[in-house]
């Protein structure tokens, strides 16, 4: 923290510490945040775990606070739990290819998703409002033009170490996606993995529907505010060519200094330079 | 070697264990922040899949495996209590079925952070206390918390925070041995 920091500037930091802590931000208040202490992260978990070593001692003095997690539900994680285990640390295997994507196996080149076998989820999920508003927004205000992908294929992360590798580095951030609530993707889970300081980063879908990359093709977008609130950065085009679980190396155009969202649109094949969206699947920082 | 790095090892059998040991704590936290049922099932999914997604960035000489769980788990409950931008009912618990047998999770019995805190929080005043507890544990935003104490907003906003630095300065110097009752 700067010793040059004003005393209205500390108060203010604190003031966005603690609320986070205690409610979370929206993506202006992170912003100002962000600007106060440009490197926050150590502050702000020591914040958030302090609550939660709160939240816990308050459940501890609650005399009615324990309660027994439902059995259904705890047979489901088990379930989840082990699939999504055994998958991270499994040898992957080569992508599968469905006919159409044998049709096209020039865009093919550009998937970079593997099956690891993973399984979804049916439950019924709802979008974040706030959360498509800012980053609808984002996207309909785009009016700069992104270099789409070429067919070269993004880089790297593709090997189960490479990313152990990168979760286990104390600058990387995981955001998973919010609950989906566009017909066909309500059960898409997993999140989204990014190391600024790399540069690098990866998606995690489960329950992606597979996409026919003659017709169309999945894109990422990424929302920096630092770089231009209004201009999201494309991530990359990708393909889904199999049920289960996929892991789609970020390949975002720009350098990214902080980004608050990601979003994946559907686009005709190659990616479009602006989109319109609709916002398939979200993740963002609370 | 602790479950949360059996996990991150790839050992699929911890995935029980976790459940075991925090399956009941991460459910009561979010029984009570969230009081909805649905809302509850729902965020404690998401909870633990970013717990399995997250354990190789565990390091025990940082935190305790509760603390770690417990921060995930108040990310995720924060992330639903905006999304479903609902206050908390005090009368929604009754949708699920009470025939438990209430205790203390056996998980915070014997962990020094947590017992730390209740220290901390046993040394602050009535004021404080109350404010912490319907914020961080019930789920009420400022605004409804300022409603029901009938305190300004900034009143409250005040005491929040400064209930909060004072446990994060309490914890951080919990080696040392000194600390300070926080008070008006």
């Amino acid at each position: 923290m700067s010793s040059l920091m004003q005393d209205q500037d500390l108060d203010r930091l604190s003031e966005l510490l603690a609320e986070e802590a205690a409610l979370g931000l929206g993506v202006q208040e992170l912003e100002e945040l962000n600007a106060l202490l440009p490197d926050a992260a150590h502050a702000r978990r020591q914040m958030m775990e302090a609550a939660a070593l709160a939240q816990l001692a308050l459940l501890k003095r609650d005399s009615r606070g324990s309660r027994p997690m439902p059995a259904q539900l705890r047979a489901r994680l088990a379930a989840m739990g082990q699939a999504q285990v055994a998958a991270s640390v499994r040898p992957a295997p080569r992508p599968v290819t469905s006919l159409a994507a044998e049709r096209q196996r020039r865009q093919d080149a550009a998937n970079a998703t593997q099956s690891l076998g993973g399984s979804g989820t049916a439950r019924t999920w709802h979008r974040n409002p706030a959360i498509g508003w800012s980053v609808a927004a984002a996207l309909a205000l785009a009016v700069v033009v992104f270099r789409v992908q070429d067919a070269g294929g993004p880089p790297g992360l593709a090997a189960p170490d490479d990313r152990q590798a990168l979760l286990a580095d104390p600058a990387t951030v995981t955001l998973p996606w919010s609950p989906p609530t566009e017909a066909g993707y309500e059960g898409v889970r997993g999140e989204v993995v990014w190391n600024g300081q790399r540069q690098a980063g990866y998606l995690r879908l489960t329950g992606m529907p597979v996409n026919d990359p003659a017709s169309a093709q999945y894109q990422l977008w990424i929302v920096d505010p630092s770089r231009d609130r209004q201009h999201p950065v494309d991530g990359g085009v990708f393909n889904v060519a199999a049920s289960g679980e996929v892991i789609v190396p970020i390949d975002a155009k720009l350098p990214i200094t902080a980004p608050v969202a990601f979003a994946i649109t559907l686009e005709q094949p190659g990616g479009v330079v602006v989109s319109a969206g609709p916002l398939l699947v979200v993740a963002a920082r609370s | 070697m602790g479950i949360l790095e059996r996990v991150a090892a790839g050992d699929a059998t911890a995935v029980n264990d976790c459940l075991d040991r925090y399956g009941d704590l991460v459910w009561s936290l979010a029984r009570r922040y969230l009081r909805n049922e649905a809302d509850a099932e729902d965020s404690v999914q998401d909870i633990f899949i970013d717990i399995w997604a997250s354990a190789g960035r565990y390091d025990r000489n940082i935190a305790s495996e509760v603390a770690f769980i417990s921060t995930i788990a108040r990310r995720r409950l924060i992330d639903r209590i905006r999304y479903v931008e609902r206050r908390p009912a005090t009368d929604s618990l009754d949708d699920e079925n009470n025939s438990y047998e209430p205790s203390v999770p056996t998980t915070l019995e014997d962990d020094a952070e947590v017992t730390k805190v209740e220290r901390v929080l046993s040394r602050m005043d009535a004021q404080h206390n109350e404010i912490l507890q319907m914020s961080l544990y019930e789920g009420y935003s400022h605004s409804e918390i300022a409603e029901r104490l009938e305190l300004p907003l900034g009143t409250v906003k005040t005491r929040l925070r400064r209930g909060l630095i004072h446990i994060r300065q309490q914890l951080e110097i919990s080696l040392a041995g000194g600390s300070e009752e926080l008070t008006g």
